[in-house]
Formats: structure tokens, sequence, C-alpha cells
């Protein structure tokens, strides 16, 4: 499958469940597609306005495609994951986790050092000792072409969502 | 009467009343199992999600069983046996499960609204107003009363050298601390649920050995009062998912547990009651006179009839039932679960005889001796039961200071329902007043509190039963059944808070008579304004 047409299939995938929007510019960075999801639990008393306790946690995907894949475009990608976080991250009482999860999806081979690079990325951040939750980066990089993934860690997690 | 064949009654009436009142129940209220609820209309796979009956049955019986069904028939065993034992099976059968039922029935009919919206709905926002006032004094009741429970079983009397208590306020502590890091790993670390939920119920049982064998808490009644109070101050403010929900979701392998040691005690055992069946209709204890009607029947709340169960419970499950048909199993089928709890409760303390202590020390007492018919050291057995017992009764806690603290928050908000900047709704003032009203009650102890607590419980089931009855006939239904009921907790209730002011002016227990005063006025207020309404409502009808 090329890239192309394996990103329009992941933004039917993203749109039953997400809010998506295709071709957008975050932070100077053009993106493929963005998508989040918001979910709140909580326990709620005579109406649904009286909310006892709940939380939040949230996801943010940025999938964007790249032609020329190396270790210094994905250092720029994650720099800018971590930028997101900075910036998009609303810490609060209710807030328990967001999940920044980053997709590169290329064409090009998948050597040695960007696996490596991928599977050793490990970026997290937590707000007043977790108690106002905490936020966590998922990198994948993904090529369709011969249908191979690399994930990090929490990455590994989301893995079959990505899959052909 | 011996007890195997109580279980055995109970068991069958309420697999009777389940196929043939239950049978009627839905022909009359119109259970359509072709209709759409709301997990399919509104399906949002948040909120809205239709699940497995048997799955949800177990999520809405955890969230309604707590440390009531076991207190009440204990607190209430000193009518006897019989008369406990009846009203258990009666009031499951005729009363709660048509209540838990109808409220989820009617929540599912209005889109999964909860029952307070309902409520809402026919009474208007000055009612609401009313009704927190009466939400916050009857939280301030279950707050004092479980913490006075819990720190009592907790303590030790170095006079006696008895190490139950001990062990088991050990083993509380040590289960806390295990629940906090569950959370933490599974949350926060990201480690496997089906992992760690083995490793989590290994060391559950690990921290019962610690605490039997190393009980090194040793605090008397106060220092656990000042413990339980830190700790419920800290547990409604905490995030959900770090303490909370790990607790929870470890304490309902410790209710299965518990659930299964007792039934295959009471069936290997097979002990008579031994206390008397009945002890007539007044019973003198100490100064005050208890009489069988009504204070029996606001001593078992829960496992028989609870308002609280239609208030928190039907907000959540409404929202995921697959099926109307399913609303028979959860609502009805749940309570009557929770009627099985309570008669195993009721036989932990009328089979042994001179059991003594706080409800908790009597329950896990009974159910030790029990579950040593099957190779379980009775100490270790009491250990394991009070653990289990006071993890419901801290779920109570926390969950009633969470209530009482948005209540109070909710005095200071604006007419729209937007927060002000005032100190009433800081959440931290509002959870140091609601719990410092508790310990102010705390003196009087839960016995004395408990009556209170019951009236308020059960006058709200008579309000969740009011809102389903006016539903019913307002769809030409037959409303007769959730009808009855409700005239019966209402005059249940309100002589219930007559007797108790009566009582607590004689006695000079003033705070707990100006809270029974304030009670019974909105109860009153609130049915008046609950009738007008109806009757306004009917007239116009009428006149249209």
């Amino acid at each position: 499958m090329d890239s192309l047409s394996y990103i329009g299939n992941l933004y039917d995938r993203f749109s039953i469940y997400y809010n998506t929007s295709r071709n957008v510019n975050i932070l100077n960075e053009s993106i493929d597609i963005l998508a989040q999801y918001k979910d709140i639990q909580g326990r709620t008393l005579l109406t649904q306005k009286d909310i006892i306790d709940s939380f939040e946690t949230n996801e943010i995907c940025y999938i964007k495609k790249i032609d020329n894949m190396d270790i210094s475009s994905l250092t720029a990608f994650t720099e800018f994951l971590k930028k997101a976080i900075d910036t998009f991250v609303q810490p609060k009482r209710d807030h328990m986790c967001t999940y920044i999860t980053g997709v590169l999806v290329t064409e090009c081979p998948l050597n040695e050092d960007i696996t490596r690079f991928v599977q050793k990325f490990k970026y997290s951040k937590s707000y007043l000792f977790s108690l106002h939750g905490w936020s966590e980066i998922r990198l994948l990089v993904i090529n369709p072409d011969i249908e191979k993934i690399i994930a990090n860690r929490p990455g590994k997690k989301v893995i079959k969502f990505y899959k052909f | 009467m011996n007890s195997l064949v109580l279980l055995l009654i109970g068991a069958i009436l309420f697999l009777i009343a389940y196929t043939t009142y239950g049978a009627y129940l839905a022909k009359s209220w119109g259970i359509d199992p072709s209709r759409k609820t709301p997990a399919h209309t509104m399906r949002d796979d948040i909120d809205y999600c239709p699940s497995n009956a048997n799955v949800l049955l177990g999520h809405h019986f955890s969230s309604i069983a707590g440390a009531g069904p076991i207190t009440g028939p204990i607190q209430a065993a000193i009518f006897g046996w019989l008369p406990v034992y009846l009203w258990i099976v009666v009031g499951s059968i005729f009363f709660g499960g048509v209540h838990d039922w109808g409220a989820l029935f009617a929540s599912v009919r209005h889109k999964g609204s909860s029952i307070g919206e309902i409520i809402r709905e026919n009474l208007g926002q000055k009612a609401k107003t009313l009704f927190n006032i009466y939400a916050w004094l009857t939280i301030i009741l279950i707050v004092a009363a479980f913490t006075d429970i819990c720190a009592g079983t907790f303590a030790y009397d170095p006079a006696t050298g008895d190490l139950t208590g001990a062990r088991a306020g050990t083993a509380s502590v040590l289960f806390i601390i295990l629940a906090m890091a569950f959370g933490y790993l599974v949350y926060r670390k990201g480690a496997n649920l089906a992992i760690s939920s083995i490793f989590g119920v290994a060391l559950l049982f690990f921290c019962i050995y610690l605490g039997y064998t190393f009980p090194f808490i040793k605090l008397s009644k106060m220092g656990w009062n000042i413990i339980l109070i830190i700790y419920i101050c800290a547990a409604s403010t905490l995030p959900v998912w770090l303490l909370l929900q790990p607790r929870d979701y470890l304490c309902s392998y410790l209710l299965y547990a518990m659930l299964i040691g007792g039934f295959l005690g009471v069936i290997i055992v097979r002990p008579d009651m031994v206390i008397n069946a009945s002890n007539g209709f007044a019973v003198v204890s100490g100064n005050s006179t208890s009489y069988l009607f009504p204070i029996l029947f606001v001593t078992v709340a829960c496992g028989a009839i609870s308002g609280f169960h239609s208030l928190v419970g039907s907000g959540t499950s409404s929202k995921q039932v697959d099926n109307e048909k399913d609303t028979k199993l959860i609502g009805y089928g749940g309570m009557l679960i929770e009627g099985l709890v309570a008669i195993l409760a009721l036989i932990s303390v009328g089979a042994f005889q001179g059991a003594s202590g706080t409800p908790a020390a009597i329950f896990s007492s009974g159910i030790a001796t029990l579950m040593s018919s099957f190779g379980i050291p009775v100490e270790v057995g009491k250990v394991f039961i009070i653990l289990a017992f006071s993890a419901f009764a801290l779920t109570s806690l926390d969950t009633a200071t969470r209530i009482g603290r948005y209540v109070f928050q909710e005095f200071f908000d604006k007419a729209d329902g937007t927060s002000t900047k005032s100190i009433g709704s800081n959440m931290y003032v509002a959870t140091l007043v609601t719990v410092g009203a508790s310990c102010i009650l705390l003196m009087y102890g839960y016995t004395k509190i408990w009556p209170i607590f019951g009236s308020a419980n059960q006058l709200l089931a008579g309000l969740a039963l009011l809102a389903v009855t006016v539903w019913l006939a307002n769809s030409g239904k037959n409303y007769k059944m959730t009808l009855i009921p409700m005239i019966f907790m209402f005059a249940v209730t309100l002589s219930a808070l007559y007797l108790l002011i009566r009582n607590f002016l004689k006695a000079g227990n003033i705070i707990l008579c100006v809270i029974a005063v304030l009670l019974f006025i909105l109860a009153i207020v609130l049915i008046y304004t609950a009738a007008t309404i109806m009757k306004n409502r009917k007239s116009k009808d009428l006149s249209a």
C-alpha cells in the first residue's frame, strides 16, 4: 500500500471516534492528519451537572507523511511533539493524562539507526507529582509499502490500530 | 430455626418473586424488548454504550452494595430475627426491588437521565435547593456513622489485649497503600491489567497475612477517628484514579470472596438461630425504647430498600442497558442479591450467642466461624471479613464526603449554576466544613446516628418512588406497585423522625434533635411541594 492510500484509510478509521482534520499547520509543522479524543469518566449525583468526581484522558495524534526519513528529521519531529505537550496539555485537578501520539508515515527504508532511535525514545512529564496528571509521547514510524511499524514502548499499546 | 433453611427459603422466594412478580411488573410497566434503549439511540461509546446484562449486573451490584446491608440487619436484630428476616424478604421483593427496577426503567425511558433529573423536572429548582440541604444533612450523618463504626472496629484496647481490631486496622492501612500502588502502576506506568490484577489480589491476601501476623498499628478509638478523618479528607480530594478506582476494583474481589465464603459456611455448618425469634413490638434498650414500627424499617435500609440506590446507581447503569428486558436482571435481580447479603448478615448475628461489638465485629465473628468449617482459621477469617467490611465502609465514607463537599459548594453557586469565588465554594473549605460537621456528631456514636440516617435514606427512596409513580400514572400505566411502597415509606420515615425527635429531646441530644427536626420539616415541605405540583399538573391535564 502506498503512503497516500494508507493515510486515507487511517483518516477514515480515526473519523469514527476522533475529531479529525486534514492538512493542518500546527506550531509551524505541516501535519497530514490531526486527530483528537477526549474521554471524561466520572460519577454524578442528582443531575448530569452534579459531578462528584471525574477525570479526563486525552489523546492527540499527529500523522505526518515524510519523504526523506533520517535521524535528523525524526529528531525534529520529536521536538515538535515535545513542544506540542508544552503548548496543548492543560494540567488541572481533573486531568489524568494526555497522550501525544506522533506517527511518521514514510516509504523510505527503516534502517537500524531509525529503529533504535524510535524504540529507545521516551518522553513523559508529570504535573504536580502526578496529582494534576501526566503526559506521554507515543512515537510510531510506519512504512505501509513493506507493512512495517516501529514504535516506542508506550506506542506499542496502540500499534494494533495502525496495522494495515 | 436452622439458618440454612432461612437462607434457602430466602433464595427460593427471591427466585419465585423474580420469575412471577417480576414478570407481572414487566407486563404492567410495558417492558418492551423490541424498543431501542438510550445505549443504542444515543450511542457515543463514552457514556452511552450497550453492555452485556451480566457484566452490567456486576457493575450495578458493586455500586449499590456497601456496608449498609450488613450493618442494618445486625443493628435491627434487637427486635429478634423473624421481623428482620421478614422485612428483608418482603422489603427486597415488594419495596427495594420495585424501587431499584422502577428507577432504572424510568431512567431508560427518559434517555438515561438519573432519577434526580426526573425529580428535578417535576419539582423545580426551589425543591432542588431544599433537597440539597436535605442531602447534606444526610451525608454528615453517614460520614459520622461510618467513621465511628470503622474506628470502633479497628480500635485496640490494651486492657483486654484483643488483637482483632489492630490486625484488621493494620491490614486495612496496608490495603490502602496497595490500592494506591496498584492505581499508580496500572494507570501511570501502563502495567498490564490482567497480570497486575493477579498480583494485586495475591498481595491483598498478603496484606491480611501481614496484618494478622504483625499488627503494628495499635491505636485507640480516638486515634483511629483522627486517622480516618484525615483519610477521608484526602480521599475526597485526591484524583479518583489514584485511590478510589483501584481500591473499588480490588474491593470487588473481596466482596465475591466474602459472599462465597459466607454461603459455603452456612451450607456446611447449618447453624441454628440462637437469638429470640421476636422480642415484641417495643424493645427497651438502656434509657430508650425502640418500636418495631417504624424503627425496624429505617434500620434495615440497604438490605430491603434504599434511596441511595436510585441516586448513585441509576445515572450510569441506565445508559448501558442493551435491551429493556435486561433492566429486570440489573434492577430487580441486583436488589434481590443484596437481600441475600442482608440475610447472611442476619445469620451472622443470629446464629452465634453473645455476639457483641460493632456491626463489623459481629459480622466478622459470625462469618469467620462459618468459614472455619472449610479450614480457614477463625482469627484469620475475622481479619479478612473486617477488612472487606471496612473497605466497603470506607467506600461509603469517601463517596459521601465527596457528595457532601459538592452539595456544600453548590450552595454558593450562582443561580445559573456557575461557580463563585466565595470561600464556601472552595473545594477544601467545603470538605473541611462537611467533615467538621460530622466530627461534632461523632460524639454521639453510630447507634444513635444510624436511625436518623436510615430515615433520611428511606425518605430518598420515597421520593424516588414518587417520581416513578407520577411517571407511570402520566403514562397511563398501572402504578399501584410503586404507590403502596411510597406511602409506606413516607409513613415510616416521618413517624421514625417524630419518635427520634422525642427520644433526643428526652435524652438532651440537642444537635441530633435539631438535625432530625430539620429533616422532618424538609421532608414535609418536599412532599407538599411534590403533591401540589402533581395536583396542579393533573388539573391542567384535565382542563386541557
